[in-house]
């Protein structure tokens, strides 16, 4: 896994540098964005961190040069301008995921590694959660490879909350969700559902828990 | 001493009232002499008049003189109209004929003169009286008789006094109706102030935007113009210094930033306790800077100026708190606190800056998790309070106390001996949203006795 950091904060690039290499990429540093759109003209990286207060060439610029030669290289675009317009712009551009300055390394790393996984398969095959694990083109789960005998809607509403494991998801999201199969869902059926899986999965450590008028989530057990 | 406003209406009275009175002083003066020469000439003549009948009444037998007066004449004298005359004839050489005997003399020169009026007191009172001379037989070389007639003078005073009240009296009325009119007439003519009065009172303090100069008269045409000089230029100056502030906090992010990463990574790595101890409370730091550093930012955001006005879009409150409290449960279930969302109303619609609603939201929530203990509860709630859709966060947590229920919404004020690490922002930001949505804040105690909760009553939607 090759990945590039443009940030011309060299204490912070340093930082960041570290880090990822510690979890095992190779990782490139650009200080300035001519020299990002040079190394990314010539070599392809599997993420670009990238900064957008950069000298000279700013990196909404350096994104749009790169989307202009065709690349899908993922991009998380870093910010220390929370105005919403800042982010859409990068949106606009081609960013995959935006981060507003300071942030935790945990966070950044998850970021760039759920990046990776979408440049990798176009949205992941094979959802995991500690024990538990779900296929999402054979329609399959299972615990510790113990198949997990699960109706198609139960199915559904893991999906979703495997897709959005560590946030909430409403009622209305899963509602959404099964509405696809072809019928109207009403809460209470939700209710049922949930009530169901959440039995079937406790041998796997993962948790739905009930979020107050929200809706559910599937709590933290294992990595993320 | 209480000091003396001046108003305008009080010096334009001030202004036409004086002079006008200071007029009418003068007008009466001279009334009065006019009323007076006209009163004396009048009764002057009636003297004159009533002499000539005595003078023609003179008879001479054997050299003895008297007075042959007709009744009418007799009684004209006791009881005229113009009350009692007194009256003496003397003969040529002093010799008193008839009439009033202690009648004052008349001056020296009516010894010369036919005719001579003076003033004089007769029985403690004051008279006017006139002196004729009459000669005995004209030509005969007789010399003259000396008639005198007085009447008193108090009658021509009423009389002159009469006249004159019937002068002043409607010049009065004249200078109370020119008050008047200056009094209503500076109200109706400052009617244009009190309508640019009320645009400034009630535009919220967000708002700097010029006022509308169109109905005002040309004299108040140039104050609002002068002041919308100033509006523009206290909008730049705002502006410049908010562009300060903003631009100052992206650039504190980028270090703090760096100082978090390496932190971390050094935490990482470290193995020697009292090492990671320090390393943990250098993060801890630069996480607090990081975080006073948005809410600077939220602030500078939300103080006046910041937009033209603050921008009226209609906002559902219910599902914008309901998508804001989605965002912070994972951080609330880090800290071990059940955040939970409430809403009992369809009616949730205001008005306002989404942005801003939702970072006031934003402040509440994140003090709550950061002051309610583990295991605690938040509820974040939307509801109607008197026809006003309102946003109320919840906490079992400590509470606040009434007598800090004010204080705590002064910026960087801080709660004593409070936990938590906030950085005393959070709150001041809530209410400086709030006014500028004209909305209210207060805080309460929580439903079940303990905690607190902070209500925000924002607009309906029009």
């Amino acid at each position: 896994m090759r990945l590039l950091i443009v940030e011309d904060h060299p204490i912070l690039a340093d930082g960041l540098i570290k880090a990822l290499k510690s979890a095992d990429y190779a990782v490139d540093h650009a200080t300035s964005g001519e020299a990002a759109d040079h190394m990314l003209a010539a070599q392809t990286y599997d993420a670009v961190i990238l900064d957008i207060g950069l000298p000279k060439l700013d990196g909404y610029e350096v994104l749009r040069r790169m989307r202009r030669r065709g690349s899908k290289t993922p991009v998380l675009m870093l910010t220390a301008r929370d105005a919403l317009e800042d982010r859409v712009r990068g949106l606009d551009l081609g960013a995959d995921d935006y981060l507003t300055k300071p942030y935790d390394l945990p966070e950044l790393e998850a970021r760039v590694r759920a990046l990776i996984r979408r440049g990798q398969s176009g949205g992941a095959a094979e959802l995991r959660r500690g024990d538990l694990m779900l296929d999402t083109a054979g329609r399959r789960a299972t615990i510790k490879g113990v198949p997990l005998e699960l109706s198609a809607r139960e199915l559904g509403v893991l999906e979703v909350l495997m897709l959005r494991a560590g946030r909430v998801v409403s009622k209305e999201q899963l509602a959404e969700q099964l509405y696809g199969w072809g019928e109207e869902v009403g809460a209470n059926a939700i209710e049922v559902y949930v009530h169901r899986l959440r039995k079937k999965l406790e041998p796997s450590g993962t948790g739905v828990r009930t979020i107050r008028g929200l809706g559910y989530l599937l709590e933290r057990a294992g990595q993320d | 001493m209480k000091e003396r406003i001046r108003t305008l209406r009080n010096q334009l009275l001030l202004w036409v009232s004086a002079p006008l009175l200071a007029l009418w002083v003068i007008s009466t003066i001279i009334d009065h002499d006019v009323a007076t020469a006209f009163v004396n000439l009048n009764y002057d003549r009636a003297l004159l008049d009533t002499a000539i009948d005595l003078g023609r009444s003179v008879r001479a037998v054997d050299d003895r003189l008297y007075l042959d007066l007709p009744q009418p004449v007799i009684e004209m004298l006791i009881s005229g109209e113009r009350g009692r005359y007194y009256y003496r004839a003397n003969g040529p050489s002093g010799e008193y004929i008839t009439g009033d005997p202690d009648l004052p003399d008349p001056p020296e020169s009516a010894q010369s003169d036919r005719v001579t009026y003076y003033d004089a007191v007769y029985r403690n009172e004051k008279i006017r009286a006139v002196a004729l001379r009459v000669p005995v037989r004209p030509g005969s070389g007789q010399g003259a008789i000396m008639i005198q007639v007085a009447d008193k003078s108090r009658l021509r005073d009423d009389f002159a006094r009469q006249i004159l009240l019937k002068m002043i009296a409607p010049q009065a009325i004249l200078v109370l109706l020119a008050a008047l009119t200056v009094w209503f007439g500076v109200g109706i003519g400052l009617r244009a102030l009190s309508s640019i009065r009320g645009q400034i009172e009630s535009r919220s303090d967000l708002d700097l935007s010029p006022l509308d100069a169109g109905g005002a008269p040309a004299e108040v045409r140039p104050l609002v113009l002068a002041m919308n000089d100033l509006l523009l230029r206290l909008t730049a100056t705002l502006a410049g210094q908010r562009r300060f502030i903003a631009d100052a906090a992206h650039q504190l992010r980028t270090p703090i930033a760096a100082i978090k990463a390496q932190s971390e990574i050094a935490l990482r790595q470290v193995r020697d306790e009292p090492a990671r101890a320090t390393l943990q409370q250098l993060y801890t730091a630069a996480d607090h800077a990081g975080h006073l550093v948005s809410q600077l930012l939220t602030l500078a955001r939300a103080e006046p100026g910041a937009q033209k006005a603050i921008e009226r879009q209609p906002v559902d409150l219910a599902a914008l708190a309901r998508e804001t409290t989605m965002e912070w449960v994972p951080r609330a279930l880090a800290r071990g606190i059940d955040l939970g969302f409430d809403s009992t109303t369809p009616k949730t619609r205001t008005e306002g800056d989404a942005f801003l609603i939702r970072g006031l939201l934003n402040n509440l929530i994140d003090n709550a998790i950061r002051y309610t203990p583990q295991d605690g509860k938040v509820t974040v709630r939307v509801l109607m309070v008197e026809h006003s859709p309102a946003l109320e966060v919840e906490d079992n947590g400590p509470g606040i106390a009434k007598q800090e229920r004010e204080r705590v919404f002064e910026r960087f004020y801080r709660i004593p001996e409070s936990s938590g690490e906030g950085c005393g922002l959070g709150l001041a930001i809530v209410r400086e949203i709030a006014e500028g949505h004209g909305a209210t804040v207060e805080v309460l105690s929580g439903s079940e006795g303990t905690g607190s909760l902070i209500r925000v009553c924002f607009r309906p939607a029009r």
